[in-house]
């Protein structure tokens, strides 16, 4: 029998955006195509650990997020 | 001292449809009246709201560039605060106007700027996600599963649990 290597269920479900698919930070509050990707399916922001940026980037999304969410560009919940 | 302001405003759709450039006058007669000067303003489209805002879930942004002096921020500020065509807005304090800005605002000084057409999802709620035929769950369609399954008298009766199917047999 083959001994089954264990894993973390945390590290399984890791998915790293902006590594594969090679996306720049944006900064604009008005590009809200671009800022959906870093949504999860209600509309929370994705963690760094699943964007995959540094703690630069991560702000300037934050903060072009929560812009666009003032402007009911995109939405708070759901 | 002026600062060169970026203004995103959320107008009222009844005063849009009404006319854009009266629409656009109650911001601009705003910040001329506080000061400013305005150097580009320009309609960036009609779109669902992601959520509803004083009962509307359709309205019109308006992007406007301005210098405003300090002392007139916060008296514009209390009028855009009282103002009930104006929706939102967001004030962005910023270094210069981007490229191609001033351009894109002139287009509606010409004489035969019409107001776009409303986009295709005029009717319905915002969206996040668009969904796809890749959204579906896995597995077979489901479609007529209904009709196609035929119940026998057992599935009518209900489920039967272990232990009650042990006190028939005693």
């Amino acid at each position: 029998m083959a001994a089954s290597k264990k894993r973390s269920g945390r590290n399984t479900r890791k998915v790293i955006v902006a590594k594969s698919q090679k996306l720049v930070a944006p900064a604009d509050y008005k590009d809200t195509e671009s800022l959906k990707k870093f949504l999860g399916p209600q509309g929370q922001i994705q963690g760094r650990s699943r964007t995959g940026f540094g703690a630069q980037d991560q702000k300037s999304i934050k903060r072009a997020i929560k812009r666009a969410r003032h402007l009911a560009l995109l939405p708070f919940v759901g | 001292m002026a600062q060169i302001y970026e203004g995103m405003f959320v107008l009222d759709n009844e005063n849009v449809r009404a006319g854009w450039s009266g629409a656009k006058a109650i911001v601009i007669d705003l910040l001329t009246k506080h000061g400013g000067t305005v150097t580009t303003a320009r309609h960036w489209g009609e779109r669902n709201l992601a959520y509803p805002i004083q009962g509307k879930s359709r309205a019109t942004y308006m992007l406007a560039y301005y210098e405003l002096p300090n002392e007139g921020l916060s008296g514009f500020v209390r009028d855009l605060d009282l103002s009930v065509p104006i929706l939102r807005y967001l004030l962005l304090a910023v270094d210069a106007i981007p490229e191609g800005e001033v351009a894109e605002a002139e287009k509606e000084v010409a004489t035969d700027f019409a107001l776009p057409e409303p986009p295709r999802d005029d009717v319905g709620e915002y969206r996040l996600w668009e969904e796809t035929d890749e959204d579906r769950p896995r597995g077979p369609r489901r479609e007529g599963f209904e009709e196609s399954y035929d119940f026998d008298d057992a599935d009518l009766a209900g489920p039967v649990s272990a232990s009650s199917a042990n006190r028939e047999d005693k």
